[in-house]
């Protein structure tokens, strides 16, 4: 920033910049996540940056620039100076960094032209450009509010009757948001803390919405209030059934061939995210054998779609059938056939 | 009877404990078991985490019972069960060790009649494994039924016992395994069959695979000096990463 700014107003510099007094300039820095549509505009990561910095849209980003040059136009500043920190994607998710896109998002800054140059500009970048070169901006006349913008977004699109659901949000100019399902504690998306001034207090969390009570397709909404009163809403919708699905169970390896030592894997939907579950093999002539946290055996059960369980001699080769219960639909999957090898 | 087919309603809307727990226990006389959570080290209270008093299964009563409920504020907790013996369990999701993995039998109740337990959890830590595959070598497939992409990742603690970081999630073209675990060394074993991996430093592995020594006791390492800080200091939680790369299709 300091050579940017020498080379600026120092007319002996290379760049034979114009003369301003020190006194003259002002540094305003402005700062938004990486946006929330799919590549190569963003990321899709709803993410909690520094300061709640909130996630947008690629249009709420543009709408962002915009507001800021109207800022500095209704104050009389017209002589601006862009500088962005650009890192490329590419270079910080390879060799020798291997940071996450989430990593990204939440500490990138990604410019406001598209990684891929072919992609054209984002439309944050044709606001600034235009008002650089044609001097166009268009700026209200007197004040406007803010329309909300908001994303939410379900662990899963499947859970079972009487099961919360987890939903995550994020949200930009709101003074306040609700859950048409209602929510317990929101928590913050990258800490896992509590949001302590509420949920219009950050701009990504995530909630545990109350649960349905009727299968079939159901919808989740939240909408977002602005200071000004404008509303928006969000929604997303989710299928409630009767009891969880396995879809497949595997061993360690990923492979489906399970020896009585492995730890398998079970795969499906409507696994209770915050424990709970247990698995119970049945097989004619053998007593029933049960897996849940606590059973004295490694047991994971900490998402939606996977449960892990060591098997540790505890059933006998032959063909089982597994069924999974997750502690809130009284329900248990349909049969899934299981055959454990000596 | 009026009174307990009240008590089940109640305790589906308030609590939401699992149906065929609340329908097993009807009829019976309940006790209740009660107490504070708390962080180990700040005494500080934890609040809204899911907490399990799980019954294991007797002759009696095969099914194993798992009865539900969540911290308040102030981290006091209370479950409503029948007469006998629990074992409190706990969700992970707010960074503290479950006992019933990392300290089992510490947490074991006899409650026969009302029954105050306190219980200080011990934070643990992330290990998390982040495997690079910028040629989508081990792209998960959304749609199939094994949602996670082919590498097996364990870790092996200083008593013999291996447990597995399960699949979390892929961030742009990284695959990310993780798991909480108590400050200590472990043995990581990282291996795949449907690529070849390469070290932290770049070398290529062999199809047995990553083998090292894990420290979760150490502290982060300190972020190089040319790192811009902005980078460097994102970790709201301290974890241990350990990163890996695909370098080619197949074991090598």
């Amino acid at each position: 920033m300091y050579s940017a700014l020498w080379n600026l107003t120092n007319s002996n510099s290379v760049y034979q910049g114009i003369p301003v007094a020190a006194s003259k300039i002002s540094v305003v820095e402005t700062a938004t996540s990486s946006a929330m549509n799919s590549s190569p505009e963003g990321t899709q990561i709803p993410s909690y940056g520094d300061q709640n910095t909130p996630v947008t849209t690629v249009s709420g980003h543009a709408s962002w620039v915009q507001d800021d040059l109207c800022m500095l136009q209704s104050l009389g500043i017209q002589k601006i100076a862009y500088w962005a920190l650009y890192d490329p994607y590419t270079m910080w998710t390879g060799y020798p960094w291997y940071k996450t896109g989430a990593d990204l998002s939440w500490n990138g800054f990604w410019g406001l032209s598209f990684e891929p140059e072919g992609a054209g500009q984002k439309n944050s970048w044709s606001v600034l450009r235009n008002y650089y070169y044609y001097g166009s901006l268009s700026c209200p006349s007197s004040l406007v509010y803010a329309t909300p913008i908001l994303s939410l977004t379900p662990t899963s699109t499947y859970y079972t009757l009487a099961q919360p659901l987890r939903v995550t949000w994020t949200a930009a100019e709101v003074a306040s948001l609700s859950v048409n399902q209602g929510g317990d504690n929101t928590y913050t998306c990258d800490t896992g803390a509590y949001l302590t001034g509420g949920v219009a207090s950050a701009s990504c969390a995530y909630t545990n919405t109350g649960a349905f009570y009727t299968t079939g397709s159901q919808t989740v909404t939240i909408t977002g209030t602005s200071i000004g009163g404008t509303q928006q809403t969000a929604g997303t919708t989710v299928t409630i059934g009767a009891g969880p699905i396995v879809n497949a169970v595997t061993n360690q390896n990923y492979s489906y061939t399970i020896g009585s030592n492995d730890t398998m894997i079970v795969w499906g939907n409507g696994f209770s995210l915050s424990g709970g579950n247990t698995l119970q093999l049945m097989r004619d002539g053998y007593a029933d054998v049960w897996f849940y946290d606590g059973d004295g055996y490694y047991f994971w059960d900490q998402s939606n779609f996977q449960i892990n369980a060591s098997l540790n001699g505890r059933a006998a080769p032959g063909v089982w059938n597994l069924y999974v219960r997750n502690g809130y639909s009284g329900t248990p999957s349909a049969a899934y056939q299981l055959t454990i090898n000596p | 009877m009026t009174r307990n087919r009240f008590h089940v309603k109640n305790s589906l809307r308030t609590t939401a404990v699992g149906l065929a727990c609340v329908f097993g226990a009807y009829g019976q006389a309940q006790v209740q078991i009660s107490g504070h959570i708390a962080d180990q080290s700040s005494a500080a209270p934890i609040a809204g985490l899911a907490i399990f008093a799980v019954q294991p299964p007797s002759v009696a009563a095969p099914q194993p019972r798992i009865y539900r409920t969540t911290s308040a504020s102030d981290g006091s907790y209370s479950v409503t069960v029948p007469p006998g013996s629990y074992r409190i369990c706990l969700d992970e999701a707010e960074g503290y060790l479950d006992p019933c993995q990392w300290a089992l039998g510490s947490t074991d109740i006899s409650a026969t009649t009302p029954t105050s337990r306190n219980i200080a959890l011990q934070k643990g830590r992330p290990l998390i494994v982040r495997i690079s595959d910028s040629g989508g070598v081990l792209a998960v497939t959304p749609s199939g039924a094994v949602v996670a992409p082919a590498v097996s990742v364990s870790i092996t603690d200083s008593s013999g016992k291996t447990r597995l970081l399960p699949f979390r999630r892929t961030a742009g073209a990284v695959h990310e395994f993780s798991l909480l675990v108590p400050l200590a060394s472990y043995t990581l074993h990282v291996a795949s069959s449907a690529a070849t991996l390469a070290a932290p430093d770049g070398t290529a592995l062999t199809a047995a695979g990553y083998n090292a020594t894990v420290n979760a006791a150490a502290p982060p390492a300190t972020p190089p000096s040319w790192l811009p800080i902005w980078l460097a200091d994102r970790a709201a939680r301290a974890s241990t990463i350990v990163a890996l790369r695909v370098v080619g299709a197949g074991a090598h």
